[in-house]
């Protein structure tokens, strides 16, 4: 056994040569799966398109722990130049509203990571599950009457239960290192379905802006709650990592100290650790080779640091890629035909990402969102579920959990008085642009209430391949159709004033939205759908364990498989669901016996 | 200058994976900046225009010029023989490339994106290699903050993996042998490499599309709103800057009044503006390893801490209710001790007014009572 790695562009085990199961992604998705398998002694290989900014994730440093990492306070390199992200000028993506429009080159389509750990890593790390409700909510919906007034809606019941999935949400608590209040205790999150298992870290710190704004919810009557976190909070036996110290620039920012249980901190290293698993990074899978019959995948090409095409084999495949690029990997590996896995015409389709409806509060005094973990605190009442979580209430629309904090970045603030209107009522009103650094009010004053509404999921909402624009290896660019439906327009309307209201009442001076455009791509990074799971092959690209109904040895540990979104974040469901999947690997029919920490 | 001997004494000081700032010993260098003098001060008139100095520093105290000149001085093809890591052997490798002998990377060492290698690249890669500028600072910590200034009790090992508390030096600090006191060393100033792609990415912004074919399908490469191509777009937009204020006032910028050079800026490319004012306001308030920010002023401008690992702002510490310790002066749930709740200047309420009116941002909203929690009214 061969490890830590010494070889450039690698980790773990080099000298594995012949793999069970091959991973496309380090994410949260292929960092779990990789670790089920590897613990349950499978040869893996992942491939992460990314660079590696944890030197030494396979190995211990000479205090037993895990080695520094590269990421840090430093807001050039993580939010101006996008240290972690996908780099558009070499890998760009198109956007359209709708079929009949012509596609364009933007930015920021939803761009992701391209990292060791995945998007994670540099996320809030803002963990809770989704609730009971969640996985029926096409029947939900129908039954509260919420879908008659709407036509064209793709919601669909998911082909598992929230109690089958339980055990691996307390196994996913473990592994990851989830903070939070247990409930009914005062700060939990009542709107949450019911727990095996107690949260394994005690709460997070609140943050000075999450208790304003907290004040102002609970005023209202509303559930403010210790928002559940992958933060270490307190000495960890099970994962010994440093106790976060609310450093302050987190949301955008990998944890300088490791104190983020990010899947490459955790279920990554531990897989990395097992000797069964070998990471090549900066190795951007470009195809998947099938056999004559269509039922297997044979191989994976893929491009590594040095520009060369390389080709590996493996028993399984599983793509964990984020949802956009897994569909479009599918797409790009049968480039004269409806692409891998697509007997039903779904793949790509019922993209579905959170609709972001951003209130701003300016506030007299310094709120100091400099400090502390960008979300500490957040609220569901704005959900539209009942107590428990296990049904949709009919008296008002589906909406989504809200955040409650920010993430105060000085340049990124600046440059946000930049744009056209800010220029604009600055003239107007005689401020020069160096008061507007200086008193910093979209900084140093600002509060921000961030609800993630869930969309309708709709056929039309899809990823293809871009007819014109070509990334960096000569591929397609996926290019991305999206149009918010009314279901989740509608209800972002009806949250809105009940949002300033909570401003208001928190004690804002100004309260406003960040404008919502159409025609500019969201900039939403939980992006699910586009292999939806189902029953009905007719219906749906992948079976109820995300093995694809079309073939025997491909798989999607990724968001791609979610029918639908929910109005949490997704990252731990997605962790869930990669331990389910491996588990069935494993263990076919039972996958719960792979458990370690949730039996 | 003797190329390999200056190769064979830097081998031994660089580490294989990182690109210092610093220069060997015993070696004098040429500096490398692409910006020529005449530039720089068109420069600083302009970033002084869009942030002028008045009882606070501006752009020219903060060293604006500085984090610009070192962004454009970004030698994308530095890496001369191709292996990813711009260290000693690369110089090397650029001189071979000049006598046509580089078998590792043949087009290697084409460091100003001529087309060809030759002496100017020769000079300019040692620079590259001695002299290198970020455009990723490395991690995780700098040595502006020290390891604790708490009062840590028995909790005093934050920085040990949750290991069992323990007192005296700070283990991070032990193993790389740096500083004596409880500040970490600065590895920001320990820039990274960059990998294939983010090396192509960075050709696109400092040389252009033309100069790498494989974007010649993405038309962010050549949008005029991206950020590419600068060192054209600041050779061009700086002459015509100058241009303007010579043909209107007969003086450089510098010279004009405040309406004077207003009048030169909107006068201008708009775009080239557009992109000075948001390079200005990186340089100001950017980490000062990237050549701005200098003596923290900009920070200190906007009353911000700057990078505050590893202290930060609370420290785990279970014998105290809520299991963390805040800092007095800077609490992570409360305000500041000297807060005050005076709010924004006559004219910043205006512009926020507006701001809240816009049509944009519906149902914007100026409230009548707005107070601040837990601090005392004034």
């Amino acid at each position: 056994m061969s490890f830590p790695s010494n070889t450039p562009g690698m980790l773990g085990n080099t000298d594995l040569t012949r793999f069970d199961a091959l991973i496309i992604g380090s994410g949260a998705g292929g960092s779990a799966a990789a670790y089920a398998l590897a613990t349950a002694g499978q040869k893996v290989l992942v491939l992460e398109a990314g660079d590696n900014h944890f030197p030494g994730l396979d190995a211990y440093d000479d205090r037993g722990g895990i080695p520094w990492p590269l990421y840090s306070n430093d807001e050039i390199k993580l939010s101006l130049r996008r240290f972690a992200f996908q780099d558009p000028l070499v890998e760009p993506r198109t956007f359209r509203q709708t079929e009949n429009d012509v596609a364009y080159t933007d930015p920021d389509v939803n761009v992701m990571t391209r990292n060791v750990g995945g998007a994670a890593v540099i996320s809030s790390v803002s963990y809770p599950r989704f609730t009971a409700v969640d996985f029926r909510m096409a029947s939900a919906l129908q039954a509260a009457g919420h879908l008659s007034q709407y036509s064209n809606t793709g919601f669909a019941d998911w082909p598992l239960t929230y109690d089958e999935l339980e055990p691996f949400y307390a196994e996913t608590d473990v592994l990851s290192g989830i903070a939070g209040i247990d409930p009914p205790a005062e700060g939990s999150d009542p709107f949450q379905s019911y727990r095996s298992k107690p949260f394994p870290l005690p709460p997070q710190p609140v943050m000075y802006v999450a208790r304003i704004l907290a004040n102002g919810a609970k005023q209202l009557g509303y559930h403010p709650f210790n928002y559940p976190s992958a933060i270490i909070t307190a000495p960890y036996t099970a994962d010994p990592r440093p106790t976060c110290v609310s450093c302050g620039l987190c949301t955008n920012y990998g944890c300088p100290r490791n104190a983020k249980g990010s899947p490459a901190v955790t279920t990554l290293r531990r897989a990395l650790l097992t000797g069964n698993c070998q990471l090549r990074y900066n190795a951007f899978a470009t195809r998947m080779m099938v056999d004559g019959a269509g039922r297997r995948v044979t191989g994976v090409e893929y491009v590594d640091n040095d520009g060369q095409r390389q080709t590996v084999t493996a028993d399984r495949v599983i793509l964990a890629a984020s949802a956009i690029e897994s569909a479009r990997l599918c797409l790009l590996s049968d480039p004269s035909g409806p692409g891998i896995g697509n007997s039903s015409g779904l793949v790509g389709r019922h993209l579905t990402f959170h609709l972001e409806n951003i209130a701003v509060g300016i506030y007299k005094q310094r709120v100091h969102g400099e400090r502390g973990r960008s979300i500490t605190m957040g609220m569901a009442d704005f959900r539209g579920i009942n107590v428990g979580g296990t049904d949709v209430l009919a008296d008002r629309p589906l909406g989504g959990a809200i955040e409650m904090g920010t993430s105060s970045e000085p340049i990124v603030a600046a440059r946000q008085t930049l744009q056209p209107e800010a220029i604009g009522a600055a003239r107007l009103a005689g401020v020069s642009f160096k008061q507007l650094i200086a008193e910093s009010p979209f900084s140093g004053h600002i509060a921000i209430l961030l609800m993630h509404a869930e969309d309708a999921p709709q056929a039309t909402n899809r990823i293809d391949l871009d007819p014109t624009v070509r990334d960096v290896f000569g591929l397609p660019v996926p290019r991305v159709t999206y149009r918010s439906h009314a279901f989740e327009l509608d209800a972002v309307n009806y949250y809105k004033p009940l949002m300033l209201q909570i401003h208001e009442k928190a004690g804002a001076a100004y309260g406003f939205f960040q404008p919502f455009d159409p025609a500019v791509p969201s900039q939403s990074r939980h992006i699910m759908g586009g292999l939806r799971m189902g029953s009905d092959p007719r219906t749906s690209v992948c079976d109820r364990w995300g093995k694809f109904h079309d073939l025997d040895n491909l798989y999607c540990v990724d968001g791609a498989v979610f029918p639908t979104g929910s109005g949490y974040n997704p990252t731990p469901t997605i962790i869930a669901m990669a331990l389910r999947t491996a588990g069935a690997i494993v263990s076919p029919g039972a996958p719960e016996r792979t458990l370690r920490f949730a039996r | 200058m003797a190329i390999g001997a200056a190769a064979g004494g830097a081998a031994a000081v660089f580490p294989k994976h990182l690109v210092r700032a610093a220069s060997p010993p015993n070696l004098t260098l040429p500096a490398y900046g692409f910006l020529t003098s005449d530039e720089l001060a068109i420069l600083d008139a302009a970033t002084a225009h869009i942030v002028p100095t008045d009882s606070q520093p501006g752009a020219h105290e903060c060293g604006v010029i500085d984090y610009i000149q070192n962004m454009l001085s970004f030698m994308p093809g530095s890496d001369a023989n191709c292996d990813h890591h711009v260290t000693a052997a690369d110089l090397t490798a650029t001189v071979l490339s000049t006598h046509g002998t580089n078998t590792a990377c043949p087009s290697g060492g084409d460091i100003d994106g001529s087309g060809v290698v030759d002496a100017v690249d020769v000079v300019t890669a040692e620079a590259a290699v001695f002299n290198a500028k970020p455009v990723y600072g490395g991690g995780p910590f700098s040595d502006r903050q020290p390891q604790s200034h708490f009062p840590t009790g028995n909790t005093g090992c934050t920085l040990c993996h949750g290991a069992p508390a323990q007192t005296g030096a700070p283990l991070l600090l032990a193993a790389r042998s740096a500083k004596v006191d409880n500040y970490p060393p600065n590895l920001f100033t320990e820039y990274l490499p960059l990998p294939r792609l983010r090396a192509l990415s960075w050709k696109v912004r400092i040389l252009g599309a033309a100069a790498v074919p494989e974007v010649s399908n993405n038309p962010l490469a050549t949008d005029p709103k991206s950020e590419v191509d600068l060192r054209r777009r600041y050779r061009d937009g700086l002459a015509a800057l100058d241009s303007i204020s010579q043909r209107k006032f007969g003086k450089p910028l510098v010279q004009l009044t405040a309406a004077q050079q207003t009048t030169v800026m909107d006068q201008a490319d708009q775009l080239f503006v557009q992109l000075l004012t948001a390079h200005t306001v990186e340089g100001m308030l950017c980490a000062p390893e990237y050549g701005g920010n200098r003596d923290r002023l900009g920070w200190q401008l906007v009353g911000f801490d700057g990078d505050s690992q590893p202290e930060g702002y609370v420290v785990y510490d279970p014998s105290v209710p809520g299991n963390y310790r805040e800092r007095p002066d800077k609490p992570n749930s409360g305000p500041n001790p000297d807060e005050d709740c005076r709010g924004f200047s006559k004219q910043m309420n205006g512009f926020l007014t507006l701001i809240a009116s816009n049509d944009m941002v519906q149902p914007g909203k100026k409230f009548s009572n707005p107070y601040c929690f837990d601090v005392p009214a004034t």
